[in-house]
């Protein structure tokens, strides 16, 4: 697998046109095959066997046209893993265990992780504009991968999981989220209580990990014992409500606060221009800003689709393969980091 | 598996006691059991714990340790044997302990399908007239995979 390549790609699902706050979002389903051992209890040799019996039915499904490519963690170079995890196609526990199967397509929509705590995890990431055409669409695949490969499913709790948290229609809801303008009023607690009453957990940019930068957070429900269109409902409804309070929040940064955003949104711009270093944080902080100022229309000459080239590309494993940097140099992964901003901000520069 | 003391009839109960300060368990048919408690009954199903902390799912070998510990189940048999355990625990979390929905069944889609496929069609009619030929291609695929769906379907 040419992994330079798959670096400098743009999954399908970001869309610069879909949202301004909602960036992406993922549906994931966890399954398991009837009346065998979740993962952690079975033998190597049944775990292969399992594999063996996914991936000869699987592969087959119009689910990726013929087009997918098939990765052994076993097998794989670390540096790739590395890179699919920040992509969210391979989980923490692919590149711990290093024991999972993953297939995905090269728009990287759909997503099959093969022998993690479960026996499958299947993902399917959208634009946010297509949240009802996701959810059917992967309720159609799901289904007919429960056709096949009969998962395990008790009536009154649904489809069994190795951790009870996901009984129901097992899975999990994520959308990747911008909310600049909640962060800079210090609106947390409004914030907080749209996600407290909805059940939902905030997360950081990466799959499993907690650490946010800049105003992009990642918001999780799970479905405890629920249906997918009733995960799919509060879902829906919290990301309403977060978009209402952030364009809220927009508008009062705009009328009230026009100086103070202003000077956030061009010092922001400068420092992406101009700095040699750029760690993780300042940058995804800066690109939060700027991103803030293109939305509200302060700066109309770089292209929207920059955020979506520049977002996966500037995260450490990525620049680190890319430009052949040791794990530990922090300094030239900075300096690269700068380097590789500016020449995207001088490629996605349009005169508007 | 069969039961540990008859050597004859299918072991249904995993009978549990304390021998001189020792844990003991054994996987027992419902007769042996009751012998075994000497007329003690067993718990209605609802109310029952798992037998003790040390006692393991029969079928995978799970102790209730193990699963506070990671919260993580063995097999889908855990769930029969740890239910009172973390149906009480769900209900304390969600405020409910049953789940009301059904199997995904892809042929419920059918009409889904059906109506997406000719909604894409006016739309890919109306992309070649206005020559958007590169969107066009890409309405064209998503026809070409629902119409593959929904051949799988029906075929299945």
């Amino acid at each position: 697998m040419d992994i330079l390549k798959l670096i400098e790609s743009v999954p399908d699902y970001m869309n610069e046109s879909a949202d301004n706050i909602i960036i992406f979002q993922s549906i994931k389903y966890y399954r398991n095959l009837e009346g065998l051992n979740f993962t952690s209890k079975l033998s190597a040799d049944d775990l292969k066997e399992i594999k063996k019996k996914i991936l000869n039915n699987v592969t087959s499904l119009p689910l990726w046209e013929n087009n997918y490519k098939i990765i052994e963690s076993e097998q794989a170079p670390q540096e790739l893993l590395l890179i699919l995890y920040e992509r969210g196609i391979a989980g923490q526990e692919t590149i711990q265990t290093r024991n999972s199967t993953l297939i995905f397509g090269d728009d990287e929509r759909f997503i099959l992780r093969i022998g993690e705590r479960d026996h499958l995890k299947f993902i399917v990431n959208s634009e946010f504009n297509q949240l009802d055409e996701m959810v059917q669409e992967s309720q159609i695949y799901i289904g007919i991968l429960d056709k096949i490969l009969r998962f395990a499913y008790k009536e009154g709790l649904g489809y069994l999981t190795s951790s009870p948290r996901y009984l129901g229609h097992a899975l999990n809801f994520s959308a990747m989220c911008h909310i600049p303008a909640i962060f800079a009023l210090g609106q947390i607690q409004a914030f907080s209580q749209i996600l407290q009453k909805y059940l939902i957990v905030l997360a950081g940019i990466m799959d499993s990990s907690l650490q946010t930068y800049g105003a992009f957070v990642q918001l999780k429900i799970t479905s405890f014992l629920d249906t997918v269109e009733e995960v799919k409902n509060k879902m829906k409804s919290a990301l309403d409500e977060i978009r209402d309070l952030e364009n809220q929040m927009r508008n009062i940064i705009s009328l009230e606060r026009p100086i103070e955003i202003e000077d956030r949104i061009y010092k922001s711009y400068a420092i992406l221009q101009n700095s040699k270093l750029l760690n993780i944080a300042e940058a995804f902080e800066n690109l939060s800003n700027l991103r803030l100022g293109v939305e509200l229309g302060y700066i109309k000459e770089i292209h929207p689709s920059f955020f979506d080239k520049v977002f996966f590309r500037i995260l450490p494993n990525h620049i680190r393969v890319f430009y052949a940097v040791q794990e530990d140099d922090l300094t030239k992964e900075a300096e690269m980091r700068a380097l590789l901003v500016q020449e995207l901000l001088e490629k996605y520069y349009y005169a508007g | 598996m069969i039961c540990q003391k008859c050597n004859q009839r299918e072991a249904e109960i995993l009978y549990t006691e304390y021998v001189e300060g020792i844990l003991l368990t054994t996987n027992l048919c419902r007769i042996c059991a009751e012998e075994a408690a000497n007329g003690v009954r067993e718990m209605p199903e609802e109310e029952m714990e798992p037998a003790d902390k040390t006692a393991k799912c029969p079928k995978c070998g799970l102790s209730l340790v193990e699963f506070r510990m990671s919260l993580q189940l063995g097999c889908p048999n855990c769930y029969d044997y740890f239910s009172p355990f973390f149906k009480e625990v769900l209900s304390r979390v969600v405020h409910r302990s049953s789940f009301s929905g059904e199997r995904i069944n892809p042929d419920r889609f059918l009409l889904y399908i059906e109506s997406e496929i000719l909604k894409l069609n006016d739309k890919l009619k109306e992309l070649k007239d206005r020559e958007e030929f590169k969107e066009a291609i890409k309405v064209r695929d998503k026809i070409r995979k629902l119409e593959s769906i929904k051949k799988w379907i029906s075929s299945n």
